[in-house]
């Protein structure tokens, strides 16, 4: 058992999530994402942002239109889709029966 | 000084560094890599590259800056290594790549693009099993001429098999473990692959637009068409091979083993009996091997070009073909230098004449040939040359044909002259061979009765030997041919105009003016 491979996987786990709940909060652009997790320490490397929106974006949880940009190329924007949406419902609801189980369990030890 | 290149990343250019170009491709290259599904792996390439656009463009300060090797490394820390980008993918729920449950060391069976000929069938048979794809192939084609069945069970191989695209795969499929600096490494070396080629590189690129272009359903048809030809090609070539295969044993067994050749006789008969008259066994041997290294070489060199090229077999031991090359001249100047040496053994003609004076006690006088010598010759003789000449059986008696002119002596007494000829490497040399000739015939009161053929018994000593004959007798003197002189008559004159063919068996009177049939 190594404690930081823990933090790591407890991190990735909810990583999903909070991209769905960025993107819920404001149509954001990879960047931004990634600037909003790397703030929270919630991802050490940017690469790994990629490859989780495409695969939400496959999914049918978001969906994207290309922006021009002042400085640089166009930028992607991500926006939720209403599935995007109900499953973030879904997920957040999930996310606070875990944390109060999680809390009440470690609150009783 | 560097050289510089210049790249366009997401739309912006930047100049960079040509080491620091390579950083970046072979990054970006393991990103792809370790993902299987090509739509997503180029989304997702153009997302990070995209991301790292922005990065260079924060992080140079003028628009020329060049990027460095050190500014990409800086990237790609910010960015984070392939393994960990691949690493969310998975946890991301998707578990395709994953294959077996479980943690061991797992192999699987993928068809193999780098080691392909149809469809790497065998490239990824071999993989599996760690042995050379080369004994599947022969396998598969071996099993193809027993009856056919393998080409089904090939096929069913190609669309089941997938085919191992990604480098992560790729090392699944020869049970390697999937770890970060395996992947690299199996990424240098299809980079290094691609470096070294780049004009191959171009090339399929060019390729891959022009099938862009065809659109998929000519794409597909093309495709099928193309393995066609490759599997009727791949026949083609199996047949020839082995049409190689045989011509070689042929020739190997013909030189030096012996044939058996219908027409001649019972015996097997090789090149060297062939040539055991024209010179000693040391040059015959020479020559044989000269010779047959002169045809074999090519044919092993066909054979062997072929085989590599339908099993696609890409090592080749150094000094092989200088080698085959050096030997085959070899072989060249032998066979020519013997050729030459031995012909000059031929190069001069000599003779020798004997007559023989004939007591006739009448004048008519009886020809006839040795009909038992004729027999046993033609019975036992092993190889005819040119109706010629006629071996012994074991090869130690060669056997020619005389031939018989008959002319007037006038008033002088009746003869037979014996005029010898062979040839030899000079005029003594020629006169000797002549002389080794025997010819033998007997001589009986009225009756004059000729061996059909003279003989040499040192068969080594073949130098084209030919013994003429001319028989004369005086005038008014009654010849009696006797029915089997028929074939050594060779062009004698006569007042009746009568081939040769027509003479034997008939009764002639020498005239003034040559023979003449007498009134019956």
């Amino acid at each position: 058992m190594n404690i930081e491979n823990t933090k790591a996987q407890m991190r990735k786990g909810t990583l999903e999530l909070c991209i769905l709940a960025i993107v819920n909060k404001k149509d954001s652009y990879a960047s931004d994402i990634i600037n909003t997790l790397k703030e929270k320490n919630l991802i050490v490397v940017e690469g790994t942002l990629y490859p989780l929106l495409t695969r939400q974006k496959n999914a049918g949880l978001l969906s994207y239109r290309w922006e021009e940009s002042t400085q640089g190329p166009p930028r992607k924007y991500y926006a939720l889709t209403d599935k995007g949406r109900q499953y973030f419902k879904e997920l957040s609801e999930s996310w606070e029966d875990l944390v109060g189980v999680v809390d009440s369990i470690i609150a009783n030890k | 000084m560097k050289k510089a290149l210049k790249i366009n990343l997401s739309g912006l250019v930047f100049h960079i560094d040509e080491d620091a170009y390579e950083k970046l491709k072979k990054y970006l290259d393991a990103i792809s890599s370790y993902f299987s599904d090509k739509e997503e792996s180029k989304e997702i390439i153009n997302d990070i590259e995209a991301r790292i656009a922005e990065l260079f463009q924060e992080k140079t300060s003028r628009e020329s800056e060049v990027i460095t090797a050190d500014l990409v490394e800086e990237v790609i820390e910010i960015m984070g290594n392939p393994e960990d980008i691949a690493d969310t993918a998975e946890d991301a729920g998707n578990q395709k790549k994953t294959g077996f449950s479980g943690k061991r060391a797992s192999r699987r069976l993928y068809r193999d693009p780098e080691e392909s000929v149809l469809g790497g069938v065998c490239g990824g048979l071999g993989a599996y099993f760690n042995v050379e794809p080369l004994i599947f192939r022969l396998l598969f084609v071996l099993l193809f001429f027993f009856g056919g069945a393998s080409i089904l069970v090939y096929i069913i191989l190609w669309v089941v098999l997938p085919r191992a695209e990604t480098a992560a795969q790729k090392l699944e499929m020869r049970g390697e473990p999937i770890n970060v600096s395996n992947i690299e490494k199996k990424i240098r070396e299809e980079y290094d692959n691609v470096k070294d080629n780049a004009k191959a590189a171009a090339k399929s690129d060019s390729v891959k637009q022009a099938q862009k272009g065809a659109g998929e359903f000519f794409t597909v048809l093309g495709n099928i068409l193309l393995v066609f030809i490759k599997v009727i090609l791949i026949i083609l070539g199996t047949l020839l091979v082995l049409a190689g295969i045989v011509t070689i044993i042929a020739v190997i067994t013909g030189a030096f083993v012996g044939v058996h050749f219908f027409p001649f006789g019972p015996y097997e008969t090789s090149l060297a009996d062939i040539l055991a008259p024209f010179s000693d066994p040391a040059s015959i041997t020479l020559l044989i091997i000269g010779l047959s290294l002169l045809f074999l070489i090519p044919l092993i060199a066909m054979v062997y070009g072929l085989i590599r090229l339908i099993f696609k077999i890409k090592s080749q031991p150094r000094g092989l073909g200088a080698g085959a090359i050096t030997l085959w001249f070899i072989a060249l100047v032998m066979s020519v230098g013997i050729i030459a040496f031995e012909s000059s053994n031929f190069s001069k003609s000599g003779s020798d004449r004997s007559d023989v004076k004939l007591s006739i006690p009448s004048d008519t006088l009886t020809v006839s040939v040795n009909a038992t010598m004729r027999e046993d010759v033609e019975d036992f003789a092993m190889i005819d040359i040119d109706d010629n000449w006629y071996f012994s059986e074991n090869m130690e008696v060669i056997y020619g044909s005389v031939r018989l002119d008959i002319e007037s002596s006038g008033t002088g007494d009746p003869s037979l002259e014996i005029r010898k000829k062979s040839k030899g490497r000079n005029w003594d040399d020629a006169d000797e061979n002549a002389r080794r000739l025997s010819y033998y015939f007997e001589a009986d009161k009225n009756h004059l009765v000729l061996d059909p053929y003279f003989f040499i018994e040192d068969p080594e000593k073949w130098r084209f030997p030919r013994v003429s004959l001319k028989l004369l007798i005086p005038e008014n003197t009654v010849l009696v041919l006797d029915e089997n002189t028929r074939d050594i008559l060779d062009d004698i004159y006569n007042l009746n105009h009568v081939s040769d063919w027509n003479m034997a068996g008939k009764t002639w009177v020498m005239t003034d003016r040559g023979l003449k049939r007498t009134e019956e």
